[in-house]
Formats: structure tokens, C-alpha cells, sequence
């Protein structure tokens, strides 16, 4: 038998502020996607990391106010805006498909939904619009291709087009006016004064845009 | 509390996420469209309050 003293009893030290956050962050992104998978509930996944960005931000608010470590929540929330900032600049509609696809709307009712691609080249092609008859004073088409190439064709029955068109990383091209670069832009400048008049809003995230008359 | 015992750079951090958090948020939730061209300069903006921030929260080296 040792006659040594039993050892002090040490306090447990604090679970640092960071792994504690990204435990939680971890059991909740399990259990959300354990539920969406049984169907017990629809989860919105773009949700998912803005809402765990803003915690990250109220518990290293936290732990800054009271002089805690930050235990890694710096590096987190870094990766978390990083990865949220990549998914605004780059756009990219999940549920677009991957591939070529040319659209050839011939009514105004065909153009209501958005056009949306995730990867490839999508082609919107209007010059099939009926420009006599029960035309509408105003259109507005929307069109979006994650990485890849945007063209939208516009035939000479309409003579007023109003685009805004850009992109994340990439050329935008309108009806010859080409700007290249990060985030380049273009908007629209002309009055239109006689209908119809079509409003064209194109996005792509990395890649091409192109409006040009067929 | 003691301004020494604020932890100035997490506290810039924490708050710098929570409002890019919000902003992500409202994009996503289609209230308020977070357009392309506003992330990266926003980003830049953050990024260099952030490191002014932590600059200043540097104490001098004790001398002598």
C-alpha cells in the first residue's frame, strides 16, 4: 500500500467556446438532416449557414465581452462567410440541372417562370414571342446559369429592351457591349417609351452572359 | 468590467458575423437581395475593420 497522499482534485477545466458551438453546430446539422431524410420535416438548407454564421457571431460576441478564449470561432465564422460569400457571387440554381438546354418560349404566360441552370450552357431563345396581337406593355424574363454560358436571343419584333445582366466572376455581353471582370455589370440606360417593352434580368455566376438580337 | 478584460477582436468579429449572418439571411430568404456586386467590397470593409480592430487592441511592448 503507498502511503502517498490521494492527488488534489483538479476542477474540469471549460470546454473552449469554439469546439462547445461547433458540437452544437454539428448535433443540429445531424438531427436536421436526419429529419429531412425520414420526411419528419422539410428543411430549407440555404438557411442552414447563415443561421449558424449568426450564432458563431453571438457566442465569440460573447466570449470577446467577457475576455473568454475564442477557441477557433474566429476561423469558423471566417470559413462560414467565405463559403456564403462564394455562394452569392457564384449563384448557382441546384435545381437548374446540369448540361445544354435551349428555351423556346412562344407566349408571354411560357416566360413567367425563371429560366435556371446550374452548370452547362443555357440558351433562352424569344425570338418566337408574338409581338402583335394581346401583347403585354411590359415583360419581365428572368434567367440564371450557376458556372457556365447565358444566351438570351431577343428578335427584332421588340424593339425596346431594357437588360440588366451580370456576373459573379466572368464577360457580360449586351447586344455588342462587352464588360469583363469581377462582378461585372450592365444596366439598362435606354427609355423605352413604346411597348412592349422587355425587362431582361440575367445573372451568371462564373461564365458568360450574352444578350444579342437573332 | 475592465476594458483590458474585452476581448476587442472577437467582439469586432462576433458582431462583423452576426450582421453578415443577417444580411446572408435576409438574401436567402428573398427579403432583401444581397446583389453581387455589394458582397466583395462589403467583404473587403469587413476584413479591414477586422484587422484595424485588432491592430488597435494591441497593447506597446513594455520598455525599460
Amino acid at each position: 500500500m503507498s502511503d502517498l497522499p490521494p492527488a488534489p482534485q483538479t476542477p474540469p477545466k471549460p470546454v473552449p467556446a469554439g469546439r462547445l458551438l461547433l458540437g452544437v453546430l454539428l448535433v443540429l446539422l445531424g438531427l436536421g438532416w436526419l429529419l429531412d431524410t425520414t420526411g419528419a420535416a422539410d428543411l430549407d438548407w440555404d438557411l442552414i449557414l447563415p443561421i449558424g454564421l449568426i450564432l458563431v457571431g453571438i457566442a465569440l460576441s460573447i466570449a470577446g465581452w467577457q475576455g473568454r478564449g475564442r477557441g477557433g470561432l474566429i476561423a469558423i465564422g471566417v470559413i462560414l462567410t467565405v463559403v456564403l460569400t462564394i455562394g452569392t457571387v457564384v449563384r448557382v440554381p441546384l435545381g437548374g440541372g446540369i448540361g445544354d438546354r435551349t428555351e423556346r418560349p412562344r407566349t408571354f404566360e411560357a416566360v413567367r417562370d425563371r429560366f435556371e441552370l446550374a452548370i452547362g450552357k443555357l440558351t433562352v431563345d424569344l425570338r418566337d414571342l408574338p409581338t402583335r396581337g394581346e401583347v403585354p406593355n411590359e415583360v419581365r424574363i428572368e434567367a440564371a446559369v450557376g458556372i457556365g454560358q447565358l444566351v438570351v436571343l431577343v428578335g427584332s419584333g421588340i424593339p425596346c429592351v431594357a437588360t440588366h445582366a451580370e456576373a459573379g466572376l466572368g464577360e457580360v455581353v449586351v447586344f455588342g457591349e462587352r464588360r469583363g471582370g469581377v462582378t461585372p455589370e450592365y444596366r439598362p440606360e435606354d427609355v423605352c417609351l413604346g411597348p412592349p417593352v422587355l425587362n431582361l434580368d440575367v445573372t451568371v455566376g462564373l461564365g458568360q452572359v450574352e444578350v444579342r438580337r437573332g | 468590467m475592465a476594458d483590458r478584460d474585452v476581448d476587442r477582436v472577437a467582439l469586432a468579429f462576433g458582431i462583423a458575423f452576426v450582421v453578415a449572418g443577417v444580411l446572408f439571411l435576409l438574401d436567402r430568404l428573398d427579403v432583401w437581395e444581397l446583389r453581387i456586386s455589394y458582397v466583395l467590397p462589403i467583404f473587403l470593409i469587413a476584413l479591414g475593420v477586422g484587422l484595424l480592430v485588432g491592430g488597435r487592441s494591441k497593447e506597446p511592448p513594455a520598455t525599460g
